[in-house]
């Protein structure tokens, strides 16, 4: 449906497109047009439920390994990717809802696709955007985006609304002239500004009582805000740039669909989790965002793929990895391989506005909440890097971290474990994303700064 | 044994932290007189909890370095809890506390703490977090007085967004399926401290109110402009009129002013109504509207009174899901709602209203975690009489259960579990093996094996996997979801392999080789038990006497029926049973005044913080149990009007 129409002076801001969206997006344009240093970008990508340590890590060399069973699906696009061996994550809870806490915290309170979001905030008109599919059906294990201490950023599931939060509705059209859009978009700042009047006199009457609650949502306001006022755009928009390319299969939800929605349909999986990397895909090759996150499901995934029997998360406990079980759950996590291929392909073949492919300015880390989804543990996590970072990153590699980290161990911890502590990961990425004050992010058990080598 | 008052003075810091809560609260005049048993207030002779007299100064700073690198990452440096793990203030006896370290913790790894560790965890634990009951107790003791909520500012859930809205301007529900779902704690989705506003809420907001303001004026204008929009005064009047039932309370003249901005020649272009529509929609996108304030103003002992404004909000949310109606609103404008009385006759009248019964029904989908029956996948070639008209039938039933019992002046928590009723339409009956009542939804007798709450098909389908029953989730949602004992996950690196579908086993032989082993056993003793009891249910609700060609065992053993470490052992046959055994437990009955309270209140209370919830609980039993009272007694405890 949205591919039939599409108003090019709308399609940058949202909900707010239909009023203002014209001196941006001529201004990122012109931007673009005299090739702009590019914007590094992240996309934090989220498969369910671990896996098979022995049967996900290639084996080999750095620069001569072989990938496995579960990896094999990336062999097209492994020049592209960091291929990680070795990493754990210490502290915090256990099991899948701890895991899934602390994938992207590292057991601190923000996770980090928020918290880069909030650095950049005012480059570009979204902080950061959540996407699913199928997070919220049956999810009692909860999502890996946090904005405060259990205050969970929840995904939306729905490609469409998504889209249509993200580029506008397309087919509007966009209403009149440029003298509508000006009274429509001053009529909604107005609007805003005194939702902004009411936070601040909130915060002056109540003083330190929920004052975090009141400032977070203030921010939320002005990030709003500031996509109407045009103060946005930090960088050129890709040339591939074209929001109006989604969705050419012409998915649509079905308001006959209430349990479960079209979007949470086990028949529609692979349909959403593609639209929404190609959402993933155009938000960050027009600027609509510097950082995006993506769960394909959740922990303890209900979903049933490519008519296996058993539920994924069934098909996770395999006990041993040749049973019908263990090869069912490779299978699965094949799947999950394949479309992280199709993503890292979609963003190579998508040019940024520097002449090189989106990929080659996006860090994207593939990551999911266990180690051996059997044993629940957080051992030699399956987490791999794609894309170079705007030249930050080095790919075609695989990096082993096992029995690296010779320690100190902090007291307790298990001495035999000499992987080294993913939260490194985390700070690795915030520096080739340009926070480069951070060195430490949640665990500091093993030291701080980013991950040797990497 | 020795002082620990003279000799560590550190502990008696965190002892005032611990107990200041209660304390601090006593002999207010006009205050609510929260306390504890005991009611020390930290003087030199109320050191930590229990410890042997041989433990040695050495031993305690090993513990407390230990607890730094062990323990602290998930208890908190002040073992006050964080979202990883639980508060230590609980007194669970010193010998205890030392097996359960030395077997479980640090969780998942008990291995890097052995017994030497685990001993001196235990002292410098007991010793400096655990609150004994001399001193209070830290949840595990007897409270005398009650706890306040914390201050709060309560997102609406879309629930209650959608009622309000349809109070607040006369239009249809609008659809919120856009807006962020909530996130869900214990259970419950309109927990205040979880729930924040992020860019998309905001994105959200502005649609809803642009397409609301615009419904309202196309069809409910003449209630939203009250006036001649060419009269002077109109605007404020539209501002005031409107504000007062969004805001819950009359605005202020700063505020009037605000949104009397919004009527500027630049925005309107002398259009009135263009006005009118600024303002429902910054209304609507108004954190003032969004949140429903439980913040109070401050009263000479340190809390805070809810307005009576707040009072009304607090009121109607809780009973009826929505904002409150003209007669609250009035009776907030005259200075009411102070009163026990006043607020049990506003209540009482409340629960008169259609709604009352909808709130309660989704009390009880939230608290016994039906609320997938609706959409959850269930293998149709297994589970082929599974149709959506079923399940449909089936959170009917639970409703017309749930609702039949709490507005039934005699009902009490004794029914909820022994009913020898079902509510059934052709589907339903068709489906449980009754005969049809014919048409619509009825009473009818119980089949054998069925009746009271864990009879409920929505119940027995919710708690099941997609393909089979599930002894695991049956018997952790009779811990955790009726008789409020929370079991910690599975630890970290244990094989938690379910054993794979065998049709030449029932699914309890599987289990039972499964949690034979000792490292699963230790906390499956308390669980597959009672799940094990209810395997006379399928995956999804429908009775059976044999799985696979065998005949079913549907005995069960609870273990700890009023406490995990209770070491009491119950052995039982089939769901009437259990459901005997669960009617008569004070852990149960408490139980269902705890979460009615998680509910109406929106906030986690841990140990220290959950006497309100007991005396909740004291309460419901002092009253002879009756499901009806548990609606009214929240608003009768002194601490439905205090804030901390």
């Amino acid at each position: 449906m949205f591919s039939r129409i599409f108003n090019r002076r709308n399609f940058l801001l949202g909900s707010a497109a239909t009023v203002a969206a014209a001196s941006p997006l001529v201004n990122l344009l012109g931007r673009a047009s005299v090739a702009a240093a590019a914007p590094t970008r992240a996309l934090f990508l989220y498969f369910p439920d671990g896996c098979i340590p022995g049967r996900f890590h290639p084996t080999g060399s750095e620069r001569g390994f072989t990938l496995n069973q579960m990896t094999s699906p990336l062999e097209p696009v492994k020049q592209h990717c960091v291929f990680l061996d070795g990493l754990s994550m210490f502290a915090g809870g256990a099991t899948h809802e701890g895991g899934i806490r602390k994938v992207l915290t590292g057991t601190s309170e923000v996770s980090l696709d928020i918290f880069l979001g909030q650095r950049f905030a005012g480059q570009t008109p979204h902080n950061s955007l959540q996407l699913g599919v199928a997070t919220n059906f049956e999810n009692g294990s909860g999502g890996m985006s946090f904005i405060g201490r259990e205050q969970e950023v929840k995904p939306d599931d729905d490609p469409l609304n998504a889209f249509s939060r993200v580029f506008g509705n397309v087919d509007g059209g966009g209403g009149g002239g440029s003298g509508d859009q000006d009274l429509a978009a001053r009529r909604k700042k107005s609007v805003l500004d005194a939702a902004l009047g009411d936070l601040g006199r909130l915060k002056a009457q109540y003083g330190a009582a929920e004052r975090e609650k009141l400032e977070t949502h203030t921010e939320s306001v002005r990030e709003v805000e500031r996509r109407i006022t045009a103060n946005v755009g930090g960088g050129g928009v890709a040339a591939a740039c074209e929001p109006g390319s989604f969705n050419a299969g012409g998915y649509s939800n079905s308001p006959n669909d209430f349990y479960p929605k079209t979007f949470h349909k086990e028949g529609n999986f692979q349909t959403v989790t593609r639209l929404q990397m190609d959402l993933a895909a155009l938000a960050l090759s027009c600027n609509a965002t510097r950082v995006a996150s993506l769960m394909m499901s959740h922990p303890v995934s209900p979903t049933h793929l490519l008519g296996i029997a058993p539920n994924h998360h069934d098909a996770s406990h395999y006990g041993s990895a040749d049973s019908t079980l263990g090869q069912q759950y490779i299978q699965y996590q094949k799947h999950f391989m394949g479309e992280v291929a199709y993503l890292i392909d979609k963003l190579e073949k998508t040019p940024d506005s520097d002449g090189n492919s989106l990929l080659y300015n996006t860090i994207i880390y593939v990551c999911s909440e266990l180690g051996d989804g059997n044993n629940h543990d957080h051992r030699r996590m399956p987490f791999l890097l794609a894309g170079q970072a705007g030249g930050a990153l080095e790919t075609g590699r695989f990096l082993n971290y096992q029995n690296s980290y010779n320690g100190p161990f902090p007291s307790g911890e298990d001495t035999n474990d000499k992987n080294q502590p993913h939260s490194k990961l985390l700070v690795s990425i915030a520096n080739m994303m340009g926070a480069t004050d951070v060195d430490s992010f949640g665990y500091v058990g093993r030291g701080r700064g980013g991950l040797p080598g990497l | 044994m020795r002082s620990s008052a003279v000799s560590f003075p550190l502990v008696l810091v965190f002892i005032f932290i611990g107990t200041s809560a209660c304390t601090g609260l006593i002999d207010e005049v006009e205050g609510p007189g929260f306390e504890r048993a005991g009611g020390a207030s930290g003087e030199d002779d109320g050191p930590g909890a229990e410890l042997p007299d041989d433990i040695t100064p050495e031993q305690l700073a090993h513990g407390e370095k230990l607890y730094g690198e062990l323990c602290a990452s998930c208890h908190g440096d002040d073992g006050q809890g964080t979202a990883f793990g639980v508060a230590l203030t609980r007194d669970l006896g010193f010998d205890n506390l030392v097996s359960y370290i030395d077997a479980s913790m640090p969780l998942g790894a008990p291995e890097a703490c052995d017994e030497v560790c685990a001993y001196d965890v235990a002292a410098y634990v007991q010793k400096t977090f655990v609150i004994p009951a001399s001193n209070g107790g830290g949840g595990a003791v007897a409270c005398t007085g009650e706890t306040p909520a914390p201050r709060m500012l309560r997102l609406m859930t879309r629930r209650e967004y959608e009622h309000t809205i349809v109070d607040l301007l006369g239009v249809a529900a609008p659809d919120t399926s856009n807006v962020p779902v909530e996130p869900r704690v214990r259970g419950f989705d309109n927990n205040a401290a979880a729930s924040v506003v992020t860019s998309r809420h905001v994105d959200e907001y502005v649609a809803l109110a642009e397409k609301l303001a615009a419904d309202a004026l196309a069809t409910q204008r003449g209630r939203l402009v009250p006036c001649d929009g060419n009269a002077s005064g109109c605007d404020r009047q539209v501002i005031e009129t409107l504000g007062l039932r969004a805001f819950r309370r009359p605005l202020s003249s700063d505020e009037v002013s605000a949104y009397l901005a919004l009527f500027a020649g630049d925005l309107t272009e002398g259009n009135f109504d263009a006005g009118v529509a600024l303002v429902v929609q910054a209304m609507l996108i108004s954190p003032n509207f969004l949140y429903r304030a439980e913040m109070g103003r401050e009263q000479d002992d340190g809390t805070f009174a809810l307005t009576p404004y707040e009072t009304a909000s607090a009121l109607s949310y809780t009973l009826i899901g929505s904002m409150p109606d003209a007669e609250l609103l009035a009776a907030a404008a005259e200075g009411q709602l102070g009163s026990t009385r006043e607020l049990e006759d506003q209540a009482r009248r409340l629960l008169e209203d259609p709604r009352a019964k909808d709130q309660l029904a989704e009390f009880a989908t939230q608290w016994l975690r039906t609320e997938s029956l609706l959409s959850t996948n269930k293998d149709g070639d297994i589970y082929p009489g599974f149709s959506d008209a079923v399940r449909t039938a089936m959170a009917e039933e639970q409703r017309r259960f749930v609702t039949g019992l709490f507005f039934d002046a005699g009902a009490t928590f004794d029914d909820l579990f022994n009913a020898d009723y079902v509510y059934v339409n052709d589907a339903l009956a068709s489906f449980y093996g009754v005969s049809s009542p014919g048409g619509d939804f009825a009473q009818v007798d119980a089949p054998t094996g069925r009746g009271g709450l864990l009879g409920l098909g929505a119940v027995m389908a919710s708690h099941a996997h997609s393909n089979e029953s599930s002894p695991i989730r049956r018997g952790l949602f009779v811990r955790d979801r009726i008789l409020c004992q929370e079991l910690p996950p599975p630890p970290a690196n244990l094989d938690t392999t379910p054993p794979g579908l065998d049709f030449s086993l029932t699914t309890r032989e599987r289990f039972a080789q499964h949690t034979s082993d000792q490292a699963c056993a230790s906390c499956h003793k308390f669980i597959d038990g009672v799940g094990f009891g209810l395997e006379g249910f399928d995956g999804v609700g429908a009775l059976r006497t044999s799985e696979n060609g065998k005949p079913l065992d549907t005995s069960g053993t609870l273990v700890g029926l009023e406490s995990l470490t209770g070491g009491d052992v119950h052995e039982f046959d089939g769901p009437r049973e259990l459901s005997r055994l669960l009617a008569g437990s004070e852990s149960a009955q408490a139980c269902v005044a705890r979460q009615y309270y998680r509910f109406a209140r929106g906030y986690k209370e841990e140990a220290g913080s959950d006497c309100s919830a007991e005396k909740l609980g004291d309460d419901f039993k002092a009253g002879g149990l009756k499901l009806s009272d548990l609606l009214v007694a929240p608003v009768r405890l002194k601490d439905f009007l205090v804030r901390k």
